[in-house]
């Protein structure tokens, strides 16, 4: 039998020529929860579900390109109605293109996933177990919840990612010319890939977790994880410097184990940029965290790096060239991003450090992860040695050279994202104003694209880092280092406010730095909702970018508000993958606070979800194609989600109509009743355009159907206040969300009142002080709201309570 | 020296359908001739000057001289509420965006869907895409944008052009809708 549980193959005597392969012992696994209607659902399955969101939450479209190029019928003119030669409308076609993007996001989540799980099965072997100590029973909450399995080693997980790569492939080919047609059917599509994305987050930082000892709910993990040095300022260059840029930890972590094991955590400074640096300090605690993603070509044109390791995704296309230019070495270990450059994997250690240290090549690759530390800290040593000698900020001379060489033509204006007025600041620093030059630091997305356009070949990064030199210098900042899964222990405390809304909300500003107007306003979010005793839980970017600012007394969110999952707390969860806790914390309320079963029970879940648990993501400076993934699967599970304005080039938003009282009816699950009910939540997916736009929205998209009249009030109170706030007016659908004068804050309920009297025609009993008509319901404590029929309580049930 | 009728962002091309441009006097025709015209305004009005004058001043004068309801988008409600004047609605681009887009819907007045869109001041990027939606699916909507950027997504827009000129487009139009 032991042989059979290896997988060996065994011929049987009696019978010739006959092979009898066994791939896996399916053991009888021990009943945790009946299994729900839908485990590992394929791409129909929860076509309803997303047509019930789809039908509330119409998809908006807003086209970036009229044309479809996707065959040679094309270029196909798709403008205004215009159907192209395989029959397709613009709408159907921007629904498309949102599923390729989301094909995108979704494939490199799962990818890293995979690939990650297949080192640490080679190097740890099968049976890793998933044991993230005792706070932590729900150990992979969309895991149970989608494919109905409860993972107990890694290589459980084989079977996830095997699911998940046949619905891609699926999903993929309904892309095909030829093959879906309508919008609609995309959008479900789309809202799968979502899911499956939440997924393979879920999926790949279990397994790092479990393989790396990542914080989970273990000693010093949870509420107490350490801080970690973040920005430009705390990398000591005096050291030779390793830089690991992307998002698979697993090269940087050897360069960490060969640090250790040669005792050069003080002789090398290892630091990095975007997911891999935040997981690399859940590793290591002495690593740095350089910065996030929208700063990688400055970080490596300034310098820094003395050798550059880059492992997969948000990897600059130009990192080589970027890296020659400043002498700095690149070692690529991962086989989807090889940036042209040659296969040295097998070669001796010394003889590849001696052609990256004598730039004989300008980088490697080395795709075994084991083999990468030795190359990369023996190199930065070697080329540290040279490179001590290099100028790499421009000389005071050379500054007032180049921006003098200026001449307003405006077209680094035009090539810039956010619109960034280069020449003016330019002209300024002809006169020896350099201010509004450094000023652009932070709101620079850097991208280069200035660089590509300028007439006059002027390197505007360099010239711009070299004004806000000063200040780079002096950038140090603190982060929490993530901390992994929302513990079921902290979800017992807070599931009951949170549903009731007395916690007002779990606000999740996510992903990527394509910020309009620079850092400071995902920090002014954060700190907004953390200051409000909302939750506020990071990843990614954003979690790095809030590190950047301090209060008057000199200190950062993370220094000023607790990580515990509870209000008021600002945690920064992990990297993208760890993104997937989030989607976690609220499932684990619908099974842990209200007991509902999650195994193979997504529609149900989510319907509680969107009901109930007022949580709101918020990814300011979405860019990326995986954060349309992510966004998407936030969406599926029933969460809404605002992105900047650059989030209006995905195309598509899902937006509510609140005057469209035929939209937002509900049923109540005690008796079938069908209730019409505020629009809570009113958009699923939105752009907005300023941040103080996007403040009032965030607290909106909190309200829920389930608040209790106390939980409402204090919605309300922030919905107000933070409008008057950042708009100077009161919101005009505050009234939308009263349905009784208990909703009202107190302190404010004679002068809301009269409001509703004067601007609303609500008839209003002075005498009790009590509203007689006017809301679109009525306040109701018992009321179970459901999307769906088939929740309905049965008769018995319902004489049960 | 950027064509007038280049699209303000480099890489904004969108299809065969641009806008043509549009002149001062074209914009104020257009704005008298139209039945229920809407004059949504952006954040950009908050941070520009011209000559020391605030474009939330010279929306406000458009405004009232063609006595264009207003829908005051982004954060501008706070500068209109600093002038003491009352837009007739407020609610962020994608929704008035959304609405628009909607056969259905009544207007901000409640008297029936608008036939021009007037845009001014909204952030280039997020405006762009919302002309386009409204050109694909907006069939009975014309729109035109008074910003100092072409919009080739506009069904006209005012050409790129500097501060100084801009000034004089918006005086001329001001002039012209008296």
């Amino acid at each position: 039998m032991e042989e059979l549980k290896k997988g060996g193959v065994f011929t049987i005597s009696d019978l010739q020529n006959i092979r009898i392969s066994i791939g896996k012992i399916i053991e009888e696994e021990e009943e945790w929860e009946p299994m729900g209607p839908t485990p590992m659902p394929s791409i129909a399955t929860l076509r309803n579900w997303d047509f019930k969101l789809l039908n509330r939450y119409k998809p908006f479209y807003a086209p970036v390109c009229d044309l479809c190029c996707l065959c040679t019928y094309g270029k196909c003119d798709l403008t205004a109605g215009k159907k192209g030669a395989c029959g397709i409308k613009i709408d159907a076609q921007q629904g498309r293109m949102f599923l390729l993007i989301s094909l995108l996001g979704c494939s490199a989540h799962e990818a890293h996933g995979r690939h990650l799980l297949r080192e640490m099965i080679k190097k740890h072997g099968e049976e890793v177990p998933i044991d993230f100590g005792a706070e932590v029973n729900v150990e992979a909450p969309l895991t149970r919840l989608i494919c109905g399995i409860r993972p107990k080693t890694i290589s459980d997980y084989e079977e996830v990612f095997d699911y998940i790569e046949e619905q891609i492939a699926q999903l993929a080919d309904s892309l095909h010319p030829g093959q879906e047609s309508s919008y609609m059917d995309f959008e479900s599509k789309a809202l799968h890939l979502g899911m499956l994305d939440s997924l393979s987050k879920e999926a790949t930082d279990v397994v790092q977790i479990a393989c790396f000892g990542m914080p989970s709910s273990h000693a010093g993990g949870g509420p107490d994880v350490h801080l970690v040095d973040v920005g430009f300022g705390t990398i000591d260059t005096n050291k030779p410097v390793v830089l690991v840029i992307g998002h698979n930890v697993t090269p940087a972590a050897d360069i960490s184990d060969y640090m250790m094991e040669n005792e050069l955590e003080d002789v090398i400074e290892l630091a990095g940029i975007c997911c891999t640096a935040l997981d690399l300090t859940r590793y290591n605690q002495r690593a740095k965290i350089v910065s996030a993603l929208g700063r990688q070509l400055r970080v490596i044109r300034a310098g820094l790096a003395d050798v550059i390791v880059v492992d997969e995704q948000c990897i600059r296309a130009d990192v080589v060239e970027l890296a020659q230019r400043v002498h700095s070495p690149v070692i690529a270990t991962n086989d989807k991003a090889l940036h042209g450059l040659e296969d040295r994997t097998y070669d001796e250690p010394d003889e590849i450090v001696a052609d990256l240290a004598t730039e004989k090549v300008p980088g490697v690759v080395i795709l075994d992860p084991d083999r990468v530390g030795e190359v990369a800290v023996k190199t930065a040593m070697k080329v540290k040695k040279r490179r001590k000698t290099l100028r790499i900020i421009l000389s005071d001379e050379e500054f007032k050279n180049l921006v003098g060489e200026c001449v307003q033509c405006d077209e680094c204006t035009r090539a810039c994202p956010n619109g960034l007025e280069i020449g003016e600041a330019m002209a300024e620093a002809v006169k020896g104003i350099v201010e509004p030059l450094s000023d652009l630091f932070d709101p620079c997305v850097g991208c280069g694209r200035c660089e590509e356009v300028c007439k006059k070949h002027i390197p505007i990064v360099d010239v711009i880092t070299k004004a806000a030199y000063p200040g780079i210098k002096e950038e140090k900042g603190k982060a929490r280092v993530g901390r992994g899964p929302v513990w079921d222990t902290e979800i017992r405390e807070v599931g009951a406010p949170i549903v009731l809304g007395t916690i007002p909300g779990v606000i999740a500003p996510v992903g990527c730095g394509n910020y309009p107007k620079g850092t400071k306003d995902v920090w002014l979010i954060a700190k907004e909702f953390a200051e409000r005793r909302y939750i506020v839980t990071l990843t990614g970017c954003a979690s790095i970018d809030v590190a950047l600012w301090k209060d008057e007394e000199g200190k950062t969110l993370y220094e000023k508000h607790h990580g515990a999952f509870d209000a008021g707390g600002v945690l920064n969860i992990g990297s993208c993958v760890s993104n997937a806790h989030i989607h976690g914390a609220a499932i684990k309320i619908a099974s842990i606070f209200a007991r509902r079963n999650l195994r193979g029970n997504y529609e149900e879940i989510a319907d509680y979800i969107l009901s109930r648990v007022g949580a709101c993501g918020v990814a300011w400076g979405a860019m990326s194609d995986k954060a349309a993934s992510i966004a998407t699967g936030f969406n599926r599970l029933g969460v809404p989600v605002i992105v900047g304005p650059h989030g209006s080039k995905y195309r598509r938003a899902y937006l509510g109509r609140a005057y469209k009282k035929g939209d937002w009816s509900l049923i109540d699950a005690r008796d079938g009743t069908e209730i019409y009910f505020e629009p809570a939540p009113e958009h699923l997916m939105m752009p907005c355009e300023t941040v103080e736009e996007a403040l009032p929205m965030i607290a909106k998209l909190c309200f829920r159907p389930s608040d209790t009249d106390r939980g409402r009030s204090i919605k309300l109170t922030h919905y107000i206040d933070l409008s008057l706030k950042y708009l100077s007016i009161y919101p005009p659908d505050w009234h939308l969300f009263v349905r009784s004068e208990t909703d009202l804050p107190i302190a404010k309920r004679k002068e809301l009142l009269k409001k509703l009297e004067d601007e609303q025609g609500w008839e209003i009993d002075w005498k009790l002080k009590k509203i007689k008509e006017g809301p679109i319901r009525g306040y109701d404590p018992s009321f179970d709201p459901t999307n769906l029929k088939r929740l309905v309580r049965k008769r018995g049930e319902r004489e049960k309570g | 020296m950027v064509l007038k009728d280049a699209p303000w962002q480099i890489g904004n091309i969108p299809g065969p359908k641009q806008a043509k441009i549009l002149t001062p006097l074209g914009a104020a025709k257009m704005i008298k001739r139209a039945k229920r015209p809407l004059f949504i305004v952006g954040s950009l009005a908050l941070e520009t000057e011209l000559n020391g004058k605030s474009l939330m001043d010279y929306a406000i004068e458009i405004a009232n001289g063609g006595r264009i309801p207003v829908v005051a988008v982004a954060h501008t409600p706070k500068g209109f509420s600093e002038r003491g004047f009352q837009p007739d609605a407020y609610m962020p681009l994608i929704n008035i965006i959304d609405r628009l887009r909607d056969a259905d819907w009544k207007g901000v007045k409640g008297e029936g869907q608008h036939d021009l869109v007037v845009c001014l001041g909204v952030l280039y990027y997020i405006g762009s895409q919302g002309l386009s939606t409204l050109k694909h699916f907006a069939p009975w909507l014309k729109t035109i944008t008074l910003c100092r950027f072409f919009h080739p997504n506009a069904y006209m827009s005012f050409p790129n052009m500097k501060d100084e000129e801009w000034r004089r487009y918006l005086d001329e139009l001001i002039e012209e809708l008296k």
